[in-house]
């Protein structure tokens, strides 16, 4: 197994990236998920909490979109599937699970989080890299 | 289907057999799945891009920024979105 620096570099989808990549409203998040797939350069973290939200948000005849993207090379689901990993996803933030599962994957893999929530993500993970939704 | 592979540079052969090696394949597997590989995430960008429809004219600030987000030159940004980019127009 290669550790996350030996990794190419990418980057972690948060919710709301995942649901306007999915809706292509606003435009940018879709530009990014379509150039990085084209280009197939950088890979795509999607944690699953935020995926699970942003399944939650999504209408249910786009979904099948986000479930697609899934299955493409190049784009990952960072499972909770380690006791150990639960535990310092929990001690990032007790309020707010799914911010703190998407703030860990940007602190472990040293990619920067696709966000609207860089105030929120700083506050629970200062040294996250975050590259805000306009 | 057998098929040659033939590379002007010869840094790119030294490069493909170092990554084959470090995955533990032949150079002709690692090909195999590379290939592989390319052939799935265009199936799937084809079906989202369906889905999406073509990019929006005024487009192109998104492009350029999530360009130089990915390292990715402008012009071959615009080339991989189908859309023609601003210096090309220039």
């Amino acid at each position: 197994m290669t550790s996350p620096a030996d990794r190419p570099r990418g980057r972690v989808l948060d919710t709301a990236a995942l649901v306007q990549a999915t809706t292509g409203k606003p435009l940018y998040a879709r530009v990014l998920v379509e150039l990085a797939l084209a280009a197939g350069t950088a890979t795509l973290l999607i944690p699953v909490t935020a995926y699970v939200q942003a399944l939650a948000e999504l209408p249910a005849d786009l979904r099948w979109r986000l479930m697609l993207l899934t299955t493409s090379p190049g784009v990952e689901l960072d499972l909770l599937d380690d006791r150990e990993k639960a535990h310092e996803i929990a001690d990032l933030s007790a309020a707010d699970a799914t911010l703190a599962h998407v703030a860990w994957c940007g602190v472990r893999y040293g990619w920067p989080v696709v966000s609207d929530r860089m105030v929120d993500l700083r506050i629970v993970a200062l040294g996250v890299e975050v590259e805000p939704l306009p | 289907m057998a098929m040659t592979l033939r590379f002007d540079d010869d840094n790119d052969a030294t490069r493909l057999r170092a990554a084959a090696a470090a995955e533990g394949v032949s150079m002709n597997e690692f090909v195999r799945r590379s290939v592989h590989e390319r052939l799935e995430r265009m199936s799937v960008l084809q079906k989202l891009r369906e889905a999406w429809g073509p990019l929006p004219a005024d487009a192109m600030d998104d492009v350029h920024r999530a360009a130089a987000s990915l390292g990715i030159d402008p012009d071959h940004a615009a080339e991989l979105l189908g859309v023609a980019s601003y210096r090309a127009a220039s």
